[in-house]
Parts: C-alpha cells; sequence; structure tokens
C-alpha cells in the first residue's frame, strides 16, 4: 500500500508528523554542506547563492558543488517545473523517513505532510502554528531568516495570506498541460529546455498561481532592497528550500497537479485535455542536462517526467489522502456559456460539441510603454487594435450562438504581462482590469485577473543573463465576458496593479509591456 | 555528440519556413557550381600567395562577387539561428503588421551582418597572408582564434545577449522602428558571439568550406539552447563530462 501524505491542517493533535520533521531537519542541519543528503545540499539543489546563503550565515566560505551537477536544479517557467518538484520531494522524503527510522529510532512510514491553504477560508491561510514559533518538540520547523535577516522582523505574526494569494480555482480550469507564448501558458508550462529559471518563458498557471505568490507572501521582505537578505527565505528560489515550510507548500503544489489529472474529460474532448504531455521531448527530456537526486546512502540517481508519473509506482510510493473523494466537476464551458446569457440546452449542445485544439493566439491589443510599479496602484490603459472589441463580443452573442448552424465557441483573453523586471524578489500585486475608480479592490472579485509575484525575478533581470525579466499570462475571459454582457466592451481597457503590501512598491519594478491576445477555441 | 543531440532538438521545432530557406541554402552551395560562396578573392589565388597578391587581385568585380558569397553563407546559416528572435517579433505583433515587422528585423540584422562580412573576409585573407603555405594552416590558425574566442567570458557575453527579447511596440511608427532596431542590435551581439566561428569558415575554400560552415551551424545551434548564464573562462564551451569533475567522495 502506498504511504499517505496528509493536510498539515488536519493532522489529529495527538499526531507526531511534525515532530519527527522537526527531529530530522536538526539533524541534516548538523551535517556539513559536503555531505549531499544534509538540508544545506538539499537546500542548494533548489538553487545557492554563495554571497546570499554567506549573508544569512549558512555557510562560512565558498563550498566546492558535488560531482554530478546535484546543485542549481530547480525549474522554473518551463513543462518540467511539476515533474522536477515532484522527483525532488520525493528524495527529500526518502532522505528524511531514512533519518527519522533508523537514526532517531522514530516511525518507518513517515510521509510529508501538505499545506492546503486555499480550501478552509482564513484559518486555512496562516501560517501553521507548529512553524511559526520555535516552541516545544517542533522548533527546528521556525526559522528566523524566514523574514530575512530578522533585523526587520515582519509585520504579521503568525503569517495570513490573503485569500488572491491563493487562489487556485481558475487555475484548476486551464484545459491543456502545455502552453504557448502568447495564449495560456498551460497548467504545467512551456516547452523549454532545461530551464533554472534564468530565461523568459512564463510562469506555467499553476507556477504562476498559487505557487509564486505563497512563495512570496511567506517570504516577504523589503521590496525597495536588492539585498537578498533583506526578502527572507521563501522569497528568493536560492534560498527558498532552506524554509521548512518550502516543502509543505511543494506538496501541495504536486497535490494539485493530481487532482487537476482527476478531472474527467467530456467523450468529445481531445486527448490531452487534462493529461500530461504524451510528447518524447518531456517524458525522457530534458535533453541538455540530466536530472539528478542523491539517495539516503548518498549515492545518486538520474531521472526524467516518464519516472515521476505514477505516484503509486515502487520507486515513488505514495498517494494523498483527498485522493478518494470524486473528481472534481469539470464541465466549466457549459456554465461559461451559460453566464453568457446562452440557454442550458443550447449551451449543453455547444459544449458537448467535439473541439478542435486551440488555435495560436494572436495580438489585439497592447500598453503605450512601460509601466513602473512605483505606486500602491499603478494604472495603465491598453489599447485594441481597430474593430477588436467589437469582435469580442460578436464571438459572445447570444444570438450568433443559438441560431448558427454550427456555432462557435466564444475565443478566450489573455493578458501578459511582459518583460516584468525588478532588483527584489518581494514584490507581490494583485492585478485588476476594468476596476471602477476609486473602487476597494476587494470589493471587485469580476475585475480581479491574478496575482504577479517577483519570484525569480530578479535573477531573469541580471545582466549576468538575458536581462529581458520574466514573463507573465493571466486568462481575463471571464472579464472579457463580463463586459460583453454588459455592453462594456471598449478598445480601451484599464489595466490595474495594486501592491499587496501598501509601499511594497519599488521605482525598479517594471512591466516592459502589457498586451492582450485572443485565442480561438 | 551532445552538439548533435541538442542542435537536432533545436531543428525539430524550427518553423518550415527557415528549415526551407536553410535547405535551399544548402542545395545551392553543394548543387550550384556556378556559385562561389567563398570568395573568389580567397579561392581564386594560389594558396601561399603573400598577402599583396590577394590585395592586388582585389577589385570592384570581387568585392561584389565576395558580398554575394557571403549573403548566401548568411541565408544558409542563419535562419535556424534567428528562430526563437523571428518568433518573438511575429507573436508581438499585430497579424496586419506581422509581416512588416519581420522583414524589418531581417533587414536590421541582414545589414549588420553584412557590414560585418568586410573585416570577416579581410581578416580571413589577413590569415592566409600571415600563415602561408597550404590552406591547412589557416584553418588550423582560424581554429585556434575561434577557441580561444570560445573559451572567452566575452562569447558568454555575447551569446547572453542573443536570448534578449525586448518588449515592442504594438503600434505606430514605434512598432516598425522597435523592430528594425531588435533586428539591428541582436545581429550586432550575434556577430560578437559568432565572429571567429564565422572566420574559421571563411579560412577555407570547397568542400571543407562547406564542411565547416555545416559544423559551424551545429555547434552555433547548440550553444544557443541553453539559458544565459554568468561569464567566465570556459563557460561557453561544452560542458565537461561528470567523471571529468572534481567528485567528492559520498558516503
Amino acid at each position: 500500500m502506498p504511504l499517505v501524505r496528509r493536510d498539515v491542517l488536519k493532522l489529529p493533535k495527538t499526531d507526531k508528523t511534525l515532530e519527527w520533521y522537526s527531529k530530522a531537519v536538526d539533524v541534516l542541519k548538523a551535517e556539513p554542506i559536503t555531505d549531499v543528503t544534509s538540508w544545506w545540499s538539499l537546500g542548494a539543489m533548489h538553487g545557492i547563492d554563495v554571497d546570499v546563503w554567506k549573508g544569512f550565515h549558512f555557510i562560512k566560505s565558498t563550498p566546492t558543488p558535488p560531482s554530478g551537477s546535484l546543485w542549481k536544479q530547480c525549474q522554473h517557467q518551463t513543462w518540467y517545473f511539476l515533474p522536477w518538484h515532484r522527483g525532488y520531494l520525493v528524495a527529500f522524503e526518502r532522505i528524511l523517513r531514512d533519518v527519522i527510522a533508523n537514526k532517531l529510532k522514530g516511525p518507518k512510514d513517515w510521509t510529508l505532510p501538505y499545506w492546503d491553504y486555499s480550501d478552509g477560508g482564513a484559518a486555512a491561510r496562516q501560517l501553521p502554528a507548529a512553524f511559526a514559533k520555535a516552541t516545544g518538540t517542533t522548533k527546528g520547523l521556525f526559522v528566523p531568516q524566514r523574514y530575512g535577516t530578522g533585523t526587520k522582523g515582519h509585520p504579521q505574526s503568525p503569517i495570513k495570506m490573503d485569500s488572491r494569494v491563493v487562489a487556485v480555482d481558475r487555475t484548476m480550469t486551464q484545459r491543456f498541460f502545455e502552453g504557448s507564448n502568447t495564449g495560456s501558458p498551460g497548467f504545467g508550462g512551456l516547452k523549454t529546455p532545461f530551464s533554472h529559471g534564468d530565461d523568459h518563458s512564463p510562469f506555467g498557471v499553476l507556477e504562476g498561481q498559487p505557487h509564486g505568490p505563497v512563495h512570496v507572501a511567506l517570504g516577504g521582505g523589503d521590496t525597495n532592497s536588492s539585498n537578498p537578505t533583506d526578502w527572507g527565505l521563501m522569497t528568493n528560489p536560492d534560498t527558498a528550500a532552506l524554509d521548512p515550510i518550502f516543502w509543505l507548500h511543494h506538496a501541495n503544489i504536486d497535490r494539485l497537479w493530481g487532482k487537476w489529472l482527476r478531472q474527467k474529460r467530456k467523450p468529445t474532448d481531445p486527448s490531452d485535455v487534462f493529461a500530461n504531455p504524451t510528447d518524447t521531448d518531456w517524458l525522457d527530456g530534458p535533453q541538455d542536462r540530466q536530472f539528478v537526486m542523491p539517495r539516503p546512502d548518498g549515492t545518486t540517481y538520474h531521472f526524467t517526467a516518464r519516472d515521476v508519473l505514477d505516484t503509486k509506482a515502487p520507486a515513488l510510493d505514495y498517494i494523498y489522502d483527498d485522493e478518494s473523494a470524486p473528481p472534481p466537476s469539470a464541465d466549466h464551458l457549459e456554465a461559461r456559456l451559460e453566464s453568457l446569457g446562452v440557454p442550458k440546452r443550447t449551451a449543453t449542445t455547444i459544449a458537448g460539441a467535439p473541439m478542435a485544439p486551440p488555435k495560436p493566439a494572436e495580438l489585439i491589443g497592447g500598453s503605450a510603454g512601460p509601466v513602473v510599479l512605483n505606486k500602491d496602484v499603478v494604472e495603465t490603459r491598453v489599447r485594441l487594435d481597430s474593430g477588436q472589441s467589437r469582435q469580442l463580443s460578436a464571438a459572445r452573442s447570444v444570438q450568433a450562438m443559438t441560431e448558427s448552424v454550427a456555432p462557435k465557441v466564444p475565443d478566450r483573453v489573455y493578458l501578459n504581462l511582459e518583460n516584468v523586471r525588478s532588483k527584489s524578489d518581494a514584490g507581490l500585486f494583485y492585478v485588476y482590469v476594468n476596476l471602477p475608480a476609486n473602487a476597494d479592490p476587494e470589493k471587485h472579485p469580476e475585475c480581479f485577473a491574478g496575482t504577479l509575484s517577483m519570484f525569480g525575478v530578479s535573477k531573469a533581470t541580471a545582466q549576468s543573463g538575458s536581462g529581458n525579466g520574466l514573463n507573465a499570462s493571466f486568462d481575463i475571459t471571464p472579464i472579457v465576458d463580463k463586459l460583453s454582457t454588459q455592453n462594456a466592451l471598449s478598445d480601451d481597457l484599464s489595466v490595474k496593479l495594486v501592491a499587496a503590501k501598501p509601499g511594497g512598491t519599488s521605482p525598479d519594478i517594471s512591466i516592459g509591456h502589457v498586451r492582450i491576445y485572443r485565442q480561438d477555441q | 555528440v551532445r552538439a548533435l543531440r541538442l542542435a537536432r532538438h533545436a531543428l525539430k521545432q524550427l518553423p518550415a519556413p527557415l528549415l526551407g530557406v536553410s535547405l535551399a541554402g544548402w542545395l545551392l552551395l553543394t548543387l550550384a557550381q556556378a556559385v562561389s560562396t567563398v570568395p573568389v578573392c580567397i579561392s581564386g589565388a594560389a594558396p601561399g600567395a603573400d598577402f599583396d597578391t590577394y590585395v592586388a587581385a582585389f577589385g570592384i568585380a570581387q568585392l561584389a562577387a565576395a558580398m554575394t558569397g557571403f549573403g548566401i553563407m548568411l541565408i544558409t546559416m542563419m535562419p535556424p539561428l534567428m528562430s526563437g528572435p523571428l518568433l518573438h517579433v511575429w507573436r508581438r505583433s499585430l497579424t496586419r503588421r506581422r509581416l512588416r515587422a519581420v522583414l524589418l528585423f531581417i533587414a536590421g540584422f541582414g545589414l549588420v551582418w553584412l557590414m560585418a562580412g568586410v573585416p570577416l573576409m579581410t581578416m580571413s585573407i589577413v590569415i592566409r597572408g600571415i600563415v602561408g603555405g597550404s590552406e591547412w594552416c589557416a584553418i588550423a590558425f582560424a581554429l585556434a582564434i575561434a577557441l580561444l574566442w570560445q573559451a572567452s567570458p566575452l562569447k558568454q557575453i555575447t551569446l547572453n545577449r542573443c536570448h534578449r527579447r525586448p518588449p515592442l511596440a504594438a503600434f505606430g511608427l514605434a512598432a516598425e522602428t522597435d523592430a528594425l532596431r531588435y533586428g539591428a542590435d541582436l545581429g550586432l551581439w550575434c556577430v560578437g558571439a559568432c565572429w571567429a566561428t564565422m572566420t574559421l569558415a571563411l579560412s577555407a575554400s570547397g568542400l571543407a568550406h562547406v564542411m565547416l560552415m555545416m559544423a559551424v551551424t551545429i555547434m552555433s545551434l547548440a550553444e544557443r539552447v541553453p539559458a544565459p548564464q554568468a561569464a567566465h573562462w570556459g563557460a561557453a564551451l561544452p560542458a565537461l563530462p561528470d567523471d571529468l569533475r572534481p567528485a567528492w567522495t559520498t558516503r
């Protein structure tokens, strides 16, 4: 029987999972970075910046990397994001289980818990108590560097995340795993080579929401500082895995991947809806550098995406505690058509018709120039090309859909923030489209496009790389649908970026261009 | 082997029109005997002739022929390398502006490379003059220069800039100038990254010239697959196999 990973918020009071986790973390921290199973080497596998680690006093001198390209592997802005992190979690969990069973003489079936911050209201969004304070038998789970060097503190204790940071519903409705550069970036990301987060591809949908925003919200830090020791561990990919909460966050992301896959396709859907890629470039990639993980005995092994698809296989041997639940409903199209005013019977007919794969997205509008995020609320206008708003409205016309012999599913619309550049990874912004003037953003969820995090942006901005910054894409189809039903679509859209934390802005944070793409379905 | 695998992978992603243009260039190179792809002043002169002989043999007709040959080299070698930037321009342009934007980008890129052709061909002539002897000596000399450049931090810096994907305006005159400027900028960085290997390809004639062009194209494709990285000596060279790296003992 596979071992079961459980929700940290639902562990019984007498449960010892976190105590064993804390003790094992202490054991691994006592080992030198030269040991490939130490806390430090495991963290460096995600990323390491020697100067930052020295600044946090984790290391005193520059370490020699181990053989086999073990360090600096984390995969971001790529379709390898999910399989690489799954392989990473499995290796980590096995090493901890070995320490707990053999060194600490604890249980032999310890599993990593996950933190489901999206379901369960405000209480679920609060950092679990065991991680928030260094107390009792779980003191190893608290790290003062979670908030930076500790000199500035954190305004919240414990951290409470906003519902917009952990929003996941729209993420789960993405139909395809692999995305494109202009339309949806896909649930799992874009086809890339080995991608250690230093190029310009957009985040995949799950990576962009809630993965990145949760990283930044848990680390926090000084948005104006370009010194990573002012940011907090989780905010920076090169330190994130040194915070014990990292592993619970990524277990949740891994669980969401499985939950997305369990959504039922309609019989008329293409076979790649709610399914993993079958492209051998993904299954057997990357071509340019292999993924490598350590075993508890210190030896290493390579793996590919193909090796981590079945979590019940002996090499992985785990499931999540919610997998017995019925699969979530996936008939999002029918609900969408009904929201546009299409009668239920017609909506059912259109939604039930066979659908071809989406066409390549085309650009339909853009901002006049760069946008600097130096104020708590920054607005930019996006101009649509001549006739495009009329075309968007026509595609959503109930008359066209009910009277046509072969009705078309209305297009989807994407808001792309391109060349997002920042010297700090600590910024977090809520993105709104056509938010009324002087309105309280929280009272207008119908205008909310998503959350933009700066997780990894400073590295993509650095001149040691391409200096492109990162791209982020938001599916604003529901917003455009709503504007269409209200006859409020014009050739000029307002895009507002609202700082998650008042003052959490900087003249060094900018967006090169804001663009709107339309993708025929 | 690794370079071949990466180049194959990159070629698989190549849009059909770019692949078509490049294949047409290779066909022209290998089949059309009438077109001299190596500057005539190089291939026509006897190996070992001194520098003055080369200079004396050079006139307007030779320059035109040399530029035509160099242009064919560019058409053959560049399409696979330009795939990412061209797609960037295509995707970030309004449908009604796409073709114009792409042509402006190619104009900027091509102009810079054609202008670079003059010093590069001159350098290959100078190398022949300096080395003398057989053509293989010139190739060996150009190879040494190329290896030195490939290992230098400057190579990695210019290669990193080849990954630049700048913001491009969607509307108005700015959309045209952005595409043209991006093409010229990329052309400059591309010349920076590839001048030494292009000189190597220019240092040979006949079949050796074609084989060197092919090798340079494969290597240039492969070196553009990995993401940008910090520049240092050896950064742009292929990674060492694991068994040649400094190793730790594992417990």
